[in-house]
C-alpha cells in the first residue's frame, strides 16, 4: 500500500497505466463437455486405469453442477495374481468397474499464467460429487472430492485435471470404508 | 493435505484380506449315547424288634406290622423275593432277646441270587423297631450284616423312632407311630415309590455308535473326529483330529464304555449321556479354511484340529 501511494505521488501517470483485463475464460451459464484418462488408486491390488467423462453446467462464473461417469479396465496386479497362483486365495475388495457421480464444483480462484510465449487462463478449483461406484460384485455408494485445474487451451478448448479422493462403502470380508486416490485428466470443450 | 491422503489411502489398503472363493463345506455332527437301565428284583427281609406290653399282643404287633412292610414292598413292581423275616424279640417283652442270624441272612440272600442269576442282587433290610431308646449290640450285628450278606452293600430301611434310625445309620427311616398304624403301608409306600425297584445299567458298553448320521454319510468326502469323552472305548474310533476318508462300506462308530450302577436306589440311579463331535466335510476338503477375517488361511485338510470349534 505504502509503495501504492508512493507511486501515484511520484508518477500519477503510471497509475493511469494499470489496466484490468476482461475475463477471458467466461464460463457463466455455458456446458462444458471433457473426456479423458483416470487410475483408481485404492490400494486393493487391482490396477485400476480408465476412460472418463464429465459435463459441467456453470450457474456463474464460481459454481457449476457436474454429472461425471468413469469406466475402469480393472485387473489384478502383479502381487496380488502371484497369491492367486500360488493359493487359489483372491482379495476381498470387489474389482471397480464404473462409475456414476453428480456434483458441485466450485472455482477458488481465477488466474493466468506466461507460458512458451502465450496466456494461459485457469481457474482453481474444487468440488464434491456423489454416486455409485460399480463394482465386480455390488453397487457401492461412493463420494469423491477433488481439487482441480481447468484451464483455457483455445477459445472453445479446455484441459482440466482433477486429483481426488473416492470413497465408497464395500462389502468384503466385512462392511468396510474404502478410500482411494483418483486423478482424472480430460480435455473439453465449451458447447 | 498429504498426510489425510496417506492416511486414507492406508484405510483403504488395509482393509484388503485374501479370502478362499471356494472355501470347504464342512458341517458339525454330535454321536450321542444315552445308556438304559434295568430294574433289578426287590429281595428283602423284615427285621422286627418289639417291646409290647401286653404280651398277648404280641403276635398280632408283628404280623401287623410285617403285613405293612410286605405291602408297601408289593408296591415296587416287578420281581420281588422276601427273606424269612428275623425277629429279636420273639415275645416282645425285651429288646434283642435273638441276635440277628446273619448266617441264615447270607444263606437266604445267597439262594436269591442263584435263583436269579442274570440278576444283581442287593438286599434290602427293613428293621422295624418301636422303643425309643438307644440299641447296644445290633448296630454292630446289622452292619455285619450290611457288609457281608452279599457281594452288593445291603440297603437299611428302618421303621423306628430317629434316635434308632440314625444310630443305625439307616439309608431310608419311617417314623414309628403305634402298632396297627393303618397309615404305615402307605408311608413305607412313599420310599418305595421314589427308591425301587433298584436299577442297573442296562450294559458294559455302548456297541458301535454312529459318528455320521445316515443322511450325511451319502454326501460326506472326509471327516474329523473332534473329541470325545474319556469313557470313549481307546481304539473304538477313528483318530483324533485327523483328517479321514469316508469309507462308506465301512462307516465311522466309537464305543462308550459305561460307568457301571449296580443294584442302585431309584433316587440316587442316572442315566448317562456321552457325546462324540465330528466335523464333515462334503466339498473342498483341500482348500483353506480361514477362521476369521484377518486369520491365517490353513488347508482343512491338514488341520491338527477341527475348524467349527466342535472341540
Amino acid at each position: 500500500m505504502k509503495a501504492l501511494v508512493a507511486a501515484a505521488l511520484i508518477a500519477p501517470s503510471a497509475l493511469a497505466q494499470v489496466r484490468v483485463e476482461p475475463r477471458v475464460f467466461v464460463k457463466a451459464h455455458r456446458v462444458f463437455v471433457s473426456g479423458g484418462v483416470t487410475w483408481l488408486e485404492r490400494g486393493d491390488y487391482y490396477n485400476s486405469p480408465g476412460a472418463a467423462l464429465s459435463a459441467a453446467y456453470y450457474l456463474g462464473e464460481d459454481d457449476a453442477v457436474e454429472l461425471r461417469s468413469a469406466i475402469f479396465a480393472s485387473w489384478l496386479g502383479a502381487s496380488g495374481e502371484q497369491v492367486v497362483r500360488s493359493t487359489g486365495l483372491v482379495p476381498d475388495a470387489h474389482k471397480p468397474v464404473s462409475l456414476l457421480t453428480v456434483g458441485w464444483r466450485h472455482s477458488l480462484t481465477y488466474g493466468k499464467v506466461a507460458l512458451a510465449g502465450s496466456i494461459l487462463h485457469f481457474d482453481l478449483q474444487g468440488g464434491l460429487d456423489l454416486g455409485t461406484l460399480v463394482t465386480d460384485r455390488a453397487v457401492t455408494p461412493a463420494a469423491c472430492g477433488f481439487f482441480g485445474l481447468m484451464a483455457r487451451l483455445s477459445d472453445r478448448v479446455y484441459g482440466q485435471l482433477d486429483l481426488g479422493i473416492l470413497t465408497s462403502i464395500e462389502h468384503r470380508s466385512t462392511s468396510v470404508f474404502t478410500a482411494g486416490f483418483l486423478p482424472l485428466l480430460t480435455l473439453g470443450a465449451r458447447l | 493435505m498429504r498426510a489425510i491422503l496417506l492416511g486414507l489411502l492406508a484405510g483403504g489398503c488395509g482393509g484388503v484380506h485374501f479370502v478362499e472363493p471356494n472355501p470347504p463345506r464342512l458341517f458339525n455332527n454330535t454321536a450321542e449315547f444315552t445308556s438304559a437301565a434295568v430294574s433289578e428284583p426287590v429281595v428283602w427281609v423284615a427285621v422286627t424288634n418289639l417291646f409290647i406290653e401286653n404280651a398277648s399282643e404280641c403276635a398280632w404287633a408283628r404280623q401287623d406290622s410285617l403285613a405293612a412292610v410286605r405291602a408297601a414292598i408289593a408296591r415296587s413292581g416287578g420281581e420281588q423275593i422276601e427273606v424269612n423275616a428275623q425277629d429279636l424279640s420273639p415275645d416282645c417283652r425285651q429288646r434283642s432277646e435273638t441276635a440277628l442270624d446273619v448266617n441264615a441272612l447270607r444263606a437266604a440272600f445267597g439262594a436269591a441270587q442263584i435263583a436269579l442269576p442274570a440278576a444283581r442282587v442287593r438286599p434290602l433290610i427293613i428293621y422295624v423297631d418301636n422303643i425309643d431308646f438307644p440299641l447296644i449290640a445290633e448296630p454292630a450285628t446289622i452292619e455285619l450284616a450290611r457288609a457281608t450278606i452279599s457281594p452288593f452293600r445291603g440297603l437299611l430301611w428302618t421303621v423306628s423312632f430317629p434316635s434308632v434310625s440314625s444310630q443305625l445309620h439307616a439309608d431310608r427311616s419311617v417314623a414309628w407311630s403305634y402298632a396297627g398304624d393303618a397309615t404305615l403301608a402307605d408311608r413305607i409306600g412313599e420310599v418305595v415309590k421314589v427308591e425301587l425297584p433298584l436299577q442297573s445299567t442296562a450294559s458294559v458298553a455302548s456297541g458301535a455308535v454312529p459318528l455320521l448320521e445316515g443322511s450325511q454319510l451319502g454326501v460326506t468326502r472326509e471327516f474329523k473326529v473332534c473329541a470325545v469323552p474319556p469313557e470313549a472305548a481307546p481304539d473304538s474310533y477313528p483318530a483324533l483330529g485327523i483328517t479321514h476318508v469316508l469309507d462308506g462300506a465301512q462307516p465311522p462308530t466309537i464305543i462308550f464304555k459305561l460307568p457301571q450302577l449296580l443294584a442302585s436306589p431309584k433316587s440316587s440311579f442316572s442315566n448317562s449321556t456321552f457325546k462324540a463331535s465330528v466335523e464333515g466335510c462334503t466339498a473342498n476338503c483341500d482348500r483353506y479354511f480361514i477362521r476369521e477375517q484377518g486369520a491365517d488361511p490353513f488347508r482343512w485338510s491338514a488341520m491338527p484340529d477341527c475348524a467349527l470349534g466342535g472341540q
